[in-house]
């Protein structure tokens, strides 16, 4: 594909992408919503920070993994521990990806 | 930490706290636009695509699809439909988001909603249902993650043309490790340690039974059913 073609492919990319973000904060407010909607959104943070997060660290190349190979997956427990802990975005982040790569070294 | 909370705080004040919050999520978007921008260079896009597809698509894993479908030459109309599919979560995140900028005028809602990202809506989600939505703070970590995603692109292609093996940096658990970050100080009630766990083992089972990028949908909306459920119940059982 030339390069021209790819661009217009991204931008195509980029307008389905700020839609999809766009639609409900534009859309959404000022509107009466039905009860269970207003009750689903209460959930729907915790929900799908859950969902997102177990995607992230368990789903490798498009397919599940539990196994012990799955380094990422094994340093979230103790990035949890150090989140509740600390309760800083800065310090679980940084904890996280420091024990990442010295798991990496030690086991590689 | 003190979180300073007056309502007479200046639009400077407010900026300097927005880019202040926003470090730990800036450090995570260098990480990542950084392992993008040799990815996408190394798939055989051209430096400006590159950073063009940061500045238009602004979505992490859409865009590291998109660069390995374009690699393979996928027609362009399957690139998009999977750009949808994969983002479709923005819906579902907006949607969360909707409630906290309600009292925006339209057009400050639009400049909002254009930059909602998994790293954005995880960090004012989390700190905008503790204390009061600040317009100043918000729209500055908006624009000031926006900034950085496409730098670290640009710094990224420099990067392609000369190291390989990027993932023993740990720059790929910056992500899980922010969500983890944000998502474990909002559990703060038995119903919500059913709603994460549901969402989580959910999410497993979709993947499970076939479905890929619309596992997250459905994950999220038995998390929430679980939840509702759970409120129905307890509401029952006299206390």
């Amino acid at each position: 594909m030339d390069q021209t073609t790819t661009f217009l492919t991204i931008l195509a990319m980029g307008a389905v992408s700020m839609g999809l973000k766009l639609a409900p904060v534009v859309l959404l407010p000022g509107r009466k919503l039905p009860r269970w909607i207003d009750i689903s959104l209460r959930h729907l943070p915790v929900a799908v920070l859950s969902a997102m997060t177990v995607q992230l660290l368990a789903v490798v190349d498009n397919e599940i993994k539990l196994d012990f190979g799955n380094l990422a997956l094994w340093a979230a427990i103790p990035t949890v521990i150090c989140a509740a802990l600390t309760r800083s975005l800065f310090w679980t982040i940084a904890f996280g990806m420091a024990l990442v790569v010295a798991l990496r070294w030690a086991f590689s | 930490m003190t979180e300073p909370n007056d309502s007479h705080k200046s639009w400077l004040g407010d900026v300097i706290t927005g880019t202040a919050v926003t470090a730990p999520v800036l450090m995570v978007y260098t990480a990542m636009g950084i392992a993008f921008g040799v990815l996408s260079i190394q798939a055989g896009l051209s430096p400006l695509n590159t950073v063009a597809m940061s500045f238009f698509v602004y979505a992490g894993t859409a865009q590291l699809a998109g660069v390995q479908l374009l690699a393979l030459g996928v027609p362009p109309l399957s690139i998009v439909i999977t750009t949808l599919v994969i983002n479709s979560r923005f819906l579902v995140m907006s949607s969360a988001l909707a409630p906290l900028v309600a009292k925006f005028p339209a057009w400050q809602r639009f400049l909002y909603g254009l930059e909602v990202t998994d790293a954005t809506f995880a960090l004012h989600i989390g700190r905008y249902s503790r204390l009061p939505m600040r317009k100043v703070e918000a729209f500055t970590t908006n624009i000031v993650g926006h900034i950085v995603w496409v730098a670290a692109t640009a710094a990224g292609v420099v990067i392609g043309a000369t190291v390989t093996n990027i993932d023993r940096f740990g720059l790929d658990f910056g992500m899980p490790a922010m969500f983890i970050a944000i998502l474990v100080p909002m559990i703060r009630s038995r119903v919500h340690v059913v709603v994460a766990i549901t969402g989580g083992v959910s999410l497993l089972l979709f993947r499970l039974l076939g479905l890929s990028y619309w596992a997250i949908m459905a994950a999220t909306a038995t998390a929430v059913l679980a939840g509702i459920a759970m409120e129905q119940w307890t509401r029952r059982q006299p206390s």
